[in-house]
């Protein structure tokens, strides 16, 4: 990616961290701001990557969050748990 | 010839798919091509059921799980400060089995399908999120979800949920004897 770089991102840290990230940078042949870059954006990517919403309507979601904690009653389950049982680990 | 016998496993190199067909060329290519993506880069949790007779191990069925973020549609503006909006969950996405199991009296497809909500009531355990959410894909496999415990979301996909709590209550019973 060339975009234009006009934001600054800044953090603290620890002088070990520090040190690790300058030795890492090193062994890659990078600035350290480059490979805390890349690093921070595989990790972003990855992070929303895993996103995933579930939109609910508002009567199922405000009944299912009253007793979010307590088992519905359910034959289909109690079925479920019925079936043989043939799969390994 | 001896009895086959089948087990989970995560999924990783050197597993056999040859021949995979769950009758779905969508879920088909998802395993052929993005399973070991999705399983490398953490997107979705990825696991195969093997079959391991006297020609060797081979995968014939696999499911998918990742973490959901299940948000309460139709919020009124001036409600979303006093109530509760939305909360962590645990999506299958993904659940098919080769078609050699199909219409077995050994109910393949539920079976499997117990072992992904054991696994999700594992990771709930581990990491939180009170609800099971089932993408069904197509319309057909509504009716399949609907008759093992999950019900509709109400929303506009094909979405259906339940709750950790009930499947906990009857499946961990169950495993415990």
């Amino acid at each position: 990616m060339t975009a234009t770089k006009t934001r600054r991102l800044e953090a603290r840290t620890d002088e070990q961290t520090e040190q690790l990230v300058a030795d890492a940078s090193a062994l890659l042949h990078m600035s350290k701001t480059a490979f805390i870059e890349e690093a921070v954006r595989t990790a972003a990517r990855k992070v929303v990557a895993r996103a995933d919403v579930t939109i609910m309507s508002a009567d199922v979601f405000d009944s299912m969050m009253r007793a979010i904690d307590e088992p519905d009653h359910s034959p289909a389950l109690a079925d479920l748990a019925r079936v043989p049982h043939l799969i390994g680990r | 010839m001896s009895t086959p016998s089948y087990r989970l496993a995560p999924f990783g190199p050197g597993l056999d798919l040859t021949g995979f067909d769950c009758g779905e060329e969508a879920y088909n290519a998802w395993l052929f091509n993005a399973a070991a993506q999705a399983h490398k880069t953490g997107s979705a949790h990825v696991s195969v059921l093997e079959r391991d007779d006297s020609g060797g191990e081979r995968v014939v069925g696999y499911f998918a799980v990742c973490p959901t973020l299940v948000v309460r549609d139709q919020m009124p503006k001036p409600m979303q400060r006093r109530m509760l909006r939305s909360t962590p969950g645990w999506l299958l996405a993904k659940l098919a089995v080769d078609n050699s199991l199909r219409s077995q009296p050994e109910q393949w497809g539920r079976q499997l399908l117990r072992e992904a909500l054991l696994a999700i009531i594992a990771a709930a355990e581990r990491g939180g999120g009170a609800v099971i959410v089932v993408d069904a894909g197509n319309a057909g496999l509504v009716p399949f979800y609907e008759r093992n415990g999950f019900t509709s979301t109400g929303g506009t996909d094909l979405r259906l949920f339940m709750k950790v709590a009930t499947a906990r209550a009857y499946l961990l019973q169950n495993d415990l004897g």
